[in-house]
């Protein structure tokens, strides 16, 4: 049987790994193209000296397999490439010229951490420093807490006066007038006194609702003209309210006992419910009566009254 | 994959696009009536649709680390302000007489109101970096700031460096003095503090940011090579300036410094003549001897192959940047961009 020729397998273009970038774009006939040397001796200066006799394609050159050795992140020397290649060079350029500036970068770094914390230790033993600096991170801090208590107060709702006339049965429920959010009156200013209205003649209404600000509801009952206000001082409503006497101007020996007060914070917004009966055999003049915090016996407000013969 | 990663680029880039310049009119639009005047010529620049390129890493870089687009669009907004400013002034010292397929702002306004319409620019960058307090809080906003303050250090540097060079007429000039000075002058603002800011956001500052500088500076070099071989080579029409206009400005690129490195001692005499001209007195014929002797001695060819070369090294120093992120849009655009860079005309 007559034997035909042997096949033989095809060599290969390439029997070793890429190891460079400079073997990137080399064609793969297993070996190391020649690179003509005009392009990297500037004197010869030969007219169109190809720098490089592949011109890579964008795609193909991105694309081009990363080396092994390349894809661990140190030690970060970039392989010696052949100098006249243009592609090999320019990579090894460019990793030189970042390396150099990371270094630069890092002994920086390294020599502002030494003297940073030469002079942090230094700080440490001025006694005088020190102190300067913690007076200034706790004015900071009351600042910020200032900062936060005011907006905090401004949510909530400032206080304010309510003006309102008697009545014999019905509550009267006035809200503060709206200051604006930014305003926050020491002292609410005093409303017009109202003018005076007979016993019996109907409770004045809301102006509004949905306010977070305190509504102020005054139950009176009398069978004499009355004016009534009710001033709070700034800062949200008390849990719990109580009265003093209502005092007469005029004569401080003359009161009128009996005056309840009520906070009521389930309801939206929180109410203040003032009671009191006015006697018949009270004397007619200008009444005053402090309101207080309950808690804390501070006082939160006052009631004046203006009693009519 | 070129080209569809081309069209991934480009159509992330439109998203981007429309985002931030929404956000970057809202900046301008509530300063304006207080002196329309200004922030009319505020958004002249950028009303003439850039690509965003630099706002559209920012946005990706910190959306390929799990943030929201809202988390870092003060900051991308505030980049794209920055480099309108940079535009502004650069056209100034240049002496450029076109951008974007219109006339520079000087050349339309005069240079007073140019050079104060730049420091306008620059001055409102601050604000969407401040309001991102908000969002980020105070300390994050505070990294964010020391970052922008490097990255303008950087630049404004690596820009004095260039504008030495030709002040001087300096010649003797390698490809690693190139490099060194388009890794301040370009690839900080351009493609280095995008990546670092957006992943400062994105893992509220958790993460080494020094693992971006060199993903971030092969990036932003093939980019500068490119962008200087448009000004050849380049459709002018779609480029946005004038063709050879770096020719006419005496700018060392990368090309420049290949010819001076190749041609003979005689050679380099008459370029070094005709760049020490001012640009005035730089002639037509003086910028077609350049680009002839560049084309003679294959320097365009050179630098789109130094070109090539760095986007293959982006895309090895992506791996270490970005490569044990999850899969994602934005992955794959921060992935398609070194392609995208060579691929743009």
């Amino acid at each position: 049987m007559a034997l035909g020729p042997r096949h033989r397998r095809p060599l290969l273009d390439r029997a070793s790994p890429l190891r460079g970038w400079n073997g990137l774009y080399v064609p793969s006939n297993g070996h190391r193209r020649a690179v003509p040397q005009t392009a990297a001796q500037p004197e010869m200066a030969t007219p169109q000296a190809p720098v490089s006799d592949v011109a890579p394609k964008p795609a193909a050159a991105v694309n081009a397999p990363i080396p092994p050795h390349a894809a661990e992140p140190a030690p970060r020397v970039p392989p010696m490439p052949s100098p006249q290649d243009a592609v090999a060079r320019g990579v090894a350029t460019g990793y030189r010229v970042i390396e150099e500036y990371l270094r630069e970068g890092q002994g920086v770094a390294r020599s502002v951490a030494q003297a940073s914390t030469v002079a942090d230790v230094a700080a440490a033993f001025d006694p005088r420093k020190l102190t300067e600096r913690m007076v200034q991170h706790a004015s900071d801090l009351a600042a910020a807490w200032i900062e936060y208590m005011q907006a905090s107060l401004n949510a909530a709702g400032t206080p304010g006066s309510a003006g309102g006339s008697s009545s014999s049965t019905a509550p009267t429920e006035q809200e503060i007038p709206d200051v604006g959010a930014f305003a926050i009156p020491h002292r609410a200013p005093r409303a017009p006194q109202s003018a005076p209205q007979q016993p019996a003649s109907p409770a004045s209404t809301p102006r509004s609702s949905g306010s977070t600000r305190p509504l102020v509801m005054i139950d009176l009952v009398s069978t004499r003209r009355v004016a009534s206000q009710v001033e709070l001082n700034e800062g949200p409503l008390p849990l719990h309210c109580h009265a003093h006497a209502l005092r007469c101007e005029a004569d401080r020996s003359l009161r009128i006992e009996g005056v309840t007060v009520e906070a009521v914070h389930t309801a939206t917004p929180a109410r203040l419910i003032v009671r009191l009966a006015i006697p018949n055999d009270a004397q007619a003049g200008s009444y005053r009566a402090l309101l207080l915090d309950a808690d804390t016996n501070l006082p939160c407000g006052q009631l004046v009254l203006e009693l009519f013969e | 994959m070129g080209t569809q990663a081309a069209s991934l680029v480009r159509a992330m880039l439109e998203e981007h696009r429309h985002v931030v310049q929404a956000a970057l009119r809202k900046y301008v639009a509530e300063r304006e009536s207080e002196s329309s005047h200004l922030y009319e010529l505020v958004a002249d620049y950028p009303e003439r649709g850039g690509r965003a390129l630099r706002a559209s890493l920012c946005l990706a870089s910190a959306c390929a680390f799990g943030a929201e687009v809202e988390d870092a669009i003060g900051a991308a907004v505030a980049l794209e302000l920055m480099h309108n400013a940079f535009l502004v002034h650069d056209d100034i010292e240049d002496g450029s007489v076109e951008r974007r397929g219109k006339p520079t702002l000087h050349v339309l306004h005069g240079m007073p109101i140019a050079v104060n319409v730049g420091d306008a620019l620059a001055v409102l960058s601050l604000r969407p970096l401040l309001a991102s307090q908000a969002r980020l809080g105070p300390r994050l906003t505070l990294r964010v700031l020391e970052e922008a303050e490097r990255m303008a250090r950087e630049s404004v540097e690596g820009q004095a460096l260039e504008l030495h060079w030709r002040d001087h007429n300096q010649i003797a000039l390698s490809e690693d003095d190139y490099l060194k000075m388009i890794l301040k002058k370009t690839c900080w603002y351009t493609t280095i503090y995008p990546c670092r800011v957006g992943a400062l956001i994105g893992t509220r500052d958790g993460v080494d940011l020094d693992r971006f500088l060199r993903f971030g500076f092969f990036l932003g070099a093939a980019f500068q090579i490119q962008d200087d071989l448009l000004n050849l080579t380049g459709d002018p029409e779609r480029y946005g300036k004038e063709r050879d206009g770096d020719l006419y400005e005496g700018k060392r690129t990368l090309m420049l410094i290949r010819l001076f490195e190749v041609s003979s001692p005689a050679e380099r005499e008459q370029w070094s003549a005709i760049l020490q001209r001012s640009r005035i007195e730089r002639t037509r014929e003086d910028v077609a001897q350049l680009r002839a002797g560049m084309d003679r001695y294959g320097c365009i060819e050179h630098a789109r192959k130094v070109a090539h070369g760095l986007a293959g090294a982006a895309m090895h120093e992506l791996q270490t940047a970005y490569g044990d992120l999850p899969d994602s849009r934005h992955k794959e655009f921060l992935t398609a961009l070194p392609v995208w860079m060579l691929e743009r005309a």
